[in-house]
């Protein structure tokens, strides 16, 4: 049987040194147009696992929880989510993938952190953008008004 | 990786015992200590990324989703700072929960430090 996924980052945090991504992930969403741009930072220990390798699920087992979730959730409007309902998730005990580069785990983030709407429908713009960590303005003064350039 | 497989612990000396599920139900399951300014990670555990959505409120994305959506409680301050600051959650979901930054009664940016307890699925 598979070692569940928190077990298996609990010996990987122990054994890996964490790693700072250069990329950062700048998006919005398509479904909240007044929003400004959000940053998606990877996580360094995430980004060490990633790296090394059998560690992390195939993203396929995190879609396809995201969408049973997704189903239940839209099919009992108001109700609390819970795995139990659904007969638990996949992802946690599904065998671990070998070692990513750095931009194959930027693909992997996207797809697991980001809205769907923001990645998986073809639209007349891009919705994100993979930039290198400095091109992200170090002065916030008028953060909640960025938007994604053209 | 070997494995101890026991149901109880018991203190020697005083006798007192405690479950084995307790550390493993009790024990924190994701941690952070995050810069909401800069991005910077000083810490953290069980976290795939990080989004900043605005001033002071950021997105926590779990690696090993929590069992329900108001299954887990979250434990938080402000670290390095002085001032009334404080922590507060919106949008828990089983897989991130938006941890947003305050300092007194307006958004802002600051050092995040959280645990989040509960169930994993």
């Amino acid at each position: 049987m598979t070692t569940h996924l928190f077990d298996r980052l609990v010996a990987s945090k122990s054994r890996l040194t964490p790693v700072q991504s250069q990329y950062r992930v700048v998006f919005e969403n398509p479904d909240d147009p007044e929003a400004c741009a959000a940053i998606l930072v990877p996580d360094p220990n995430w980004l060490a696992a990633a790296l090394a390798g059998g560690v992390l699920p195939p993203i396929a087992a995190y879609l396809r929880d995201q969408a049973k979730m997704a189903k239940w959730i839209a099919e009992h409007p108001g109700r609390s989510f819970s795995w139990s309902e659904v007969g638990g998730a996949e992802h946690p005990y599904a065998d671990p993938i070998g070692p990513m580069s750095e931009e194959e785990a930027i693909e992997y983030l996207i797809k697991k952190d980001l809205p769907q709407q923001v990645w998986a429908v073809e639209r007349n713009r891009p919705y994100f953008k993979i930039v290198r960590a400095e091109m992200v303005p170090a002065d916030r003064s008028y953060r909640n008004a960025w938007r994604l350039a053209a | 990786m070997s494995t101890l497989e026991t149901s109880n612990f018991k203190d020697r000396d005083s006798g007192r015992s405690v479950p084995a599920i307790y550390p493993v139900d009790g024990s924190a399951k994701a941690r952070c200590v995050y810069r909401q300014d800069t991005g910077v990670t000083f810490a953290s555990f069980n976290i795939s990324s990080f989004v900043d959505v605005a001033v002071g409120q950021t997105t926590t994305n779990f690696a090993s989703a929590f069992q329900a959506a108001y299954g887990y409680a979250l434990g938080a301050g402000s670290k390095g700072s002085s001032g009334i600051r404080f922590i507060s959650s919106i949008n828990d979901t089983t897989n991130s929960t938006d941890l947003l930054g305050w300092n007194s009664n307006a958004a802002a940016d600051i050092i995040i430090s959280a645990v989040l307890v509960g169930d994993l699925a």
